[in-house]
């Protein structure tokens, strides 16, 4: 009978946090990159192995970072 | 008033939506040429935008009863299938990113609230910036929720506490051939302001 009151109330909290019973897939990798005053950033796919990101800052500067699958940083640079 | 805007093989797609005797309903039309036609798609969808993919049409947008939608059509007109997020009210639609592999990412973003044990503040409430990401039927291949951003907050104008920072606004993502998806994120807290995260999930 205990049982039975814990899974309910498993269930009602998963039901009130949004859950619905689906599984979200937890992370590989992640990486952090500090920015100050970032406008606007995208992500272009070169091939299928590596990861473009593009960003903006507000004083007008832009920088490209290259990626790989596995979350290391192969080259940046600053574009004119 | 045109709700929503796009282009299939030159000929323009508009949504929109109509009063039916108080109830508005939502059209989308194809105008002009010999592949004319005007779909009625229902109650209560919000559109929020349309993306069209060879002959493959996507319009998506906030169902009252389920949260983030997806409604699938080919260029006559055909619905070929629905997506409901199941996320029911409390959902904001934020963007439809066509992939690689004929995948679709859908994200959107839940707001929960908590009554808060701390009595200067009312409730703690936990943003999830989620992506559901879909194949091109229509069935779900991945959920992921990133991480999410916690804050207490009370009646008064201004007042809130961040208790854990977390993922707030997303840049876009990615897919390889493995079904990877790599996201770029900007993450919010009281000391993490402007960092941006990649993260492969």
């Amino acid at each position: 009978m205990k049982k039975i009151k814990i899974s309910t109330l498993v269930l009602f909290s998963g039901a009130m946090f949004g859950c619905g019973g689906s599984v979200s897939t937890p992370p590989v990798w992640d990486v952090s990159i500090t920015n100050d005053q970032i406008l606007t950033q995208s992500l272009i796919g070169m091939d299928d192995s590596q990861i473009t990101r593009f960003a903006s800052s507000a004083t007008g500067q832009s920088n490209a970072a290259v990626y790989s699958w596995n979350g290391d940083l192969v080259s940046q640079r600053e574009l004119p | 008033m045109v709700d929503a805007l796009a282009v299939i093989e030159e000929d323009p797609l508009v949504v929109y939506l109509k009063s039916i005797e108080g109830f508005p309903i939502t059209y989308m039309s194809r105008l002009f040429g010999d592949n004319y036609w005007d779909k009625s798609v229902g109650i209560q969808l919000i559109p929020k935008g349309i993306n069209v993919e060879n002959n493959s049409i996507d319009l998506f947008g906030t169902y009252y009863f389920s949260g983030a939608s997806i409604v699938n059509f080919d260029g006559e007109g055909k619905i070929h299938w629905r997506y409901n997020s199941g996320e029911k009210n409390t959902s904001a639609i934020r963007s439809l990113t066509s992939l690689a592999n004929d995948r679709k990412l859908l994200s959107f973003t839940t707001v929960v609230n908590v009554p808060s044990m701390d009595s200067a503040y009312l409730a703690q409430r936990t943003t999830n910036l989620r992506h559901h990401l879909i194949d091109s039927d229509g069935n779900t291949m991945r959920e992921i929720i990133e991480a999410p951003y916690k804050e207490k907050v009370s009646l008064y104008w201004g007042m809130h506490e961040v208790v854990k920072a977390g993922i707030t606004h997303n840049f876009g993502g990615l897919i390889n051939d493995s079904d990877e998806v790599v996201l770029l994120g900007e993450m919010e807290g009281e000391e993490q302001e402007h960092e941006t995260k990649l993260v492969l999930y």
